[in-house]
């Protein structure tokens, strides 16, 4: 990373951007969850550098980032909440410094393929969003808890009937996730779950376990987790291998963001299922000191910066930093990508707190607890 | 959910593009040695390209000469990274170690599902029924009429791919194996036609060339048999089937084992996931893009049949494991079948449907004799009536079982006892010829004991010295005293079920659970 970091500097230098030699380089290195790409998109990069800042990065599931040892680290970047709040809790243990700041959101969705949204459409457990042509819809609602019913009761998609639309598929109608021992996406998934089965968030740790004990079926049948959601399920094989992957909303409009930037027509293959129980995930960039503090605050007001996250398919909060903003909605219908309906407003208490949720997450993955 | 940040070198050069030819870019050299699955060997051409353009020698090591159990073992790393067809083996032995840290950077480079290589008479006599599927595959291997090589799963990924995959189609569970699905291995029938094995993919395609004749499929990696007939060197091409009961997918990872080289892995892999380069393996090799850009040429099939899921946990595939390499000598059963006059009507017939069902002549199916096995039958009422034996391998003999089955000739007495005494003396007789096969007794019945031995002297005579120990197994139908048939089926180490389970399952219990 770092001679690419120079080789920028150079770049910029020649372009005559940056002032440099008279202004410190300052790098920072970073651990975090799969939204930590962002900060090694090439533009985002490139931008930094106009800023003097560079960073090393690597990639884990969000939980493993937040239990890595810190030295040297200068900020964790997990794609939601909880991790996030497990790292601060940690410096606070620790009494050192920590500042959490969101960057973004983007809602978990379950991705798919246009026939198995249409046979979960006939089963009567989605059905296409108010904004959409109901011939060729792109996002459809789902009934979460109808469709974990269908699982529950072991039915296959030829049982459903994708027959009907020239597929077979003769396993059991489940969303396969991430490992929920190491990745945001998965566990916030679980909470999901947890929240339609329960009719609401677990009340104690031992509640928490008796409901993942329920739930946990559901995330075993899929077997081994994929590692690699998004880049299997957009590759043309996908719909044999993911054919319902829990994903970010993000990565399906990165996607078919660039697939109209390089002149073709959005994928009408690829459709979102968004379940009743929306909810946003909060990449969240904890700071551990005071330069990385100033990075974050950069990430949530540079102009440029905002820009290319709305290009990334991410909802960029307002100016309060509270809510996400109508920008996406806006920027998708100037891109001509198909735009999900979005509300503003959004329900932060589908979760439960972290340590019911460590308790669920353990016990449905039987993983190590943090220590 | 591991993996490193991925940067399109492309996309970085565009973004810089005020540097004049980003792709001379000067760099460190360095040497990754890497532990490299011997189905690589195909990409050796493109590794002075690598080192050219990153500065990185890849050296990839594939004399250990195995890709799946074993291979890499969590924590004992002597290489600075790892390319597998496949790393679910090491991520579950990683899990099962107790291993808390982060995992090892994995990140797919390449796809290819394992399927079927057929013959284009097989395959169209396996499609006669429709699409084909494993249990096809499987039916076919057990009457003897398909033999097929498979390289093996503890030595090659695409070997415990298949093994997976064939073991999860044939369990039927619509999701990811679990222990209790591997105890009754449903999959020996299909391994009554393995007849070439081998280690690698390479030594697989030797081995089937120099017996191409007397053999009839190759299950293998999709690459590898396109590559196969590709090469001219075989005296007809086979056809890529893709079983319609699923597949498991090899997606090629690039694991980084020493994190002070994650300079150059990074390099590696940002130059692997490169458009070109991307498109370049998939000519070479055959192989998938996982860059979903690089359009597919029409020998590689968007549809390649569902993908299969696979087990999370280490003792599910151990278990799997053993079960394949337990020996396997084919078994000796012996039928007892009540034909007291009850039996008339809907008994008779779910018996009868049972055997056309086990003989292979319903819908193709995991549960049926297999090539190798011997079946005798006796039909008793009063006393025995008739008995025969058969041999499964052979149509014309099964054709003869069914016909046995299906004489309307039945008693007005019940000799339960005395009839399973006499297939003991059958057994015994089996056993004094070949004292290793397998020998077990299925007795079915739906009445009350009324001519000949009482249970408790049947029972009292299991103590004679010198008695065989076979165990019987036994199906009650309607009035048949539950308490005796269950006593008697404990003391010999058999089990008793009611008929009003599905037969064919009750039989496939006996014959492969005991």
């Amino acid at each position: 990373m770092s001679v690419l970091a120079i080789v920028g500097i150079v770049a910029l230098i020649a372009s005559g951007t940056v002032a440099l030699p008279f202004q410190r380089l300052v790098t920072l290195v970073g651990v975090g969850g799969s939204k930590i790409e962002y900060l090694d998109d090439p533009v985002v990069r490139a931008q930094l550098l106009r800023h003097h800042m560079a960073v090393r990065l690597t990639a884990l599931g969000s939980r493993e980032a937040a239990r890595v040892p810190l030295d040297g680290v200068d900020f964790v970047f997990p794609s939601g909440q909880p991790a996030a709040e497990l790292v601060a809790e940690r410096r606070v243990a620790a009494q050192e410094y920590s500042s959490p700041h969101r960057v973004f959101v983007s809602p978990i969705v379950l991705a798919t393929y246009r026939e198995y949204a249409e046979t979960l459409r006939a089963a009567g457990v989605a059905r296409p969003q108010a904004n959409q042509d109901p011939e060729q819809p792109y996002y459809y609602d789902l009934d979460l808890a109808g469709f974990l019913e269908l699982a529950r009761a072991g039915q296959s998609w030829d049982a459903l009937g994708i027959g009907g639309w020239g597929f077979t598929n003769g396993n059991t109608v489940l969303a396969q996730t991430t490992d929920v021992c190491a990745a945001n996406s998965a566990a916030t998934y679980l909470g999901l779950v947890a929240y339609v089965t329960r009719g609401g968030v677990p009340v104690s740790v031992q509640d928490a376990v008796d409901l993942a004990l329920q739930i946990k079926p559901l995330f075993r049948e899929q077997g081994l987790p994929t590692r690699n959601p998004d880049g299997i399920y957009f590759v043309p094989e996908g719909r044999g291998i993911l054919p319902i992957v829990v994903i970010y909303e993000h990565q399906y409009l990165a996607y078919q963001l660039q697939r109209v930037g390089r002149g073709g027509e959005p994928d009408q293959d690829r459709v979102l299922l968004y379940p009743d129980v929306e909810f946003q995930s909060e990449p969240t960039m904890v700071a551990l000191n005071a330069d990385a503090q100033s990075l974050a605050v950069l990430l949530g007001t540079d102009s440029v910066l905002r820009r290319r996250a709305l290009e990334l398919g991410y909802r960029v909060l307002d100016s309060s930093l509270e809510d996400s903003s109508a920008e996406l909605p806006r920027f998708l219908a100037e891109r001509g990508v198909p735009a999900p309906a979005i509300s503003t407003s959004y329900t932060r208490g589908l979760l439960p707190d972290v340590p019911m949720l460590e308790a669920m997450i353990t016990t449905v993955g039987d993983c190590r607890p943090m220590p | 959910m591991i993996s490193t940040i991925v940067r399109p070198l492309a996309a970085l050069c565009a973004a810089l593009a005020v540097l004049s030819g980003c792709t001379a870019t000067p760099q460190v050299p360095v040497t990754l040695r890497v532990l490299a699955t011997p189905e690589l060997a195909d990409l050796a051409p493109l590794l002075p390209d690598l080192r050219a353009d990153t500065g990185v020698d890849l050296q990839l090591d594939m004399d250990h000469g195995l890709d799946a159990v074993g291979a890499l073992r969590p924590g004992q790393y002597r290489h600075d990274a790892a390319w597998l067809s496949s790393d679910r083996y090491f991520q579950l032995e990683l899990t099962a170690s107790g291993y808390t840290g982060p995992r090892p950077p994995s990140t797919s480079i390449m796809l290819s599902p394992v399927v079927v290589g057929m013959k284009r008479a097989t395959a169209e006599r396996l499609r006669a029924g429709g699409p084909i599927s494993w249990a096809d595959i499987a039916a076919s291997a057990a009457a003897g009429e398909l033999r097929f090589g498979m390289a093996e799963p503890r030595r090659s990924g695409s070997g415990l791919a298949a093994l997976v995959g064939v073991a999860t189609a044939a369990a039927d569970t619509r999701r990811a194996l679990q222990l209790e699905d591997v105890t009754c291995n449903r999959v020996r029938g299909l391994f009554a036609g393995h007849t070439l094995r081998a280690d690698t993919s390479a030594a697989l395609v030797d081995g089937f060339m120099t017996r191409e004749s007397e053999l009839d499929a190759l299950v293998a990696p999709e690459s590898t048999l396109l590559s196969l007939n590709g090469s001219g060197r075989l005296a007809e091409p086979l056809e890529i089937v893709y079983p319609t009961d699923g597949i498991i997918q090899s997606d090629f990872p690039f694991l980084l084992l020493d994190p002070a080289q994650r300079d150059a892995y990074d390099r590696v892999v940002d130059w692997l996931l490169t458009e070109p380069v991307q498109r370049r393996i998939m000519e070479q090799t055959a192989r998938r893009p996982i860059d979903p850009n690089v359009p597919r040429p029409p020998q590689l099939p968007v549809t390649t049949g569902n993908a299969l899921y696979f087990p999370d946990r280490l003792e599910v595939v151990d278990a799997l494991l053993a079960e394949y390499e337990a020996v396997d000598t084919p078994t000796h059963v012996i039928f007892v079948l009540d034909f007291s006059g009850s039996m008339r009507g809907d008994r008779i017939a779910a018996l009868r449907a049972a055997f056309v069902q086990l003989s292979g002549e319903g819908e193709a199916s995991f549960v049926r004799f297999h090539a190798g096995e011997r079946i005798t039958v006796v039909r008793f009422g009063g006393e025995v009536l008739a008995e025969r034996e058969f041999a499964a391998g052979d149509p014309a003999e099964l054709a003869a079982l069914r016909e046995f089955v299906d004489v309307d000739s039945f008693d007005g007495r019940t000799a339960v006892w005395s009839a399973t005494e006499h297939a003991y003396g059958i057994a015994a007789r089996v056993l004094a010829t070949d004292a290793a096969r397998p020998v077990s007794i299925v007795l079915m019945t739906d009445g009350i004991n009324n001519a000949g031995l009482t249970a408790d002297e049947f029972l009292e005579r299991l103590d004679v010295p010198g008695r065989p120990p076979v165990p019987v197994f036994t199906i009650r139908f309607g009035e048949a005293d539950a308490a005796e048939l269950a006593r008697v089926a404990t003391a010999t180490g058999g089990r008793s079920v009611d008929a009003d389970i599905d037969l064919t399952s009750a039989f496939e219990e006996f014959r492969g659970c005991h």
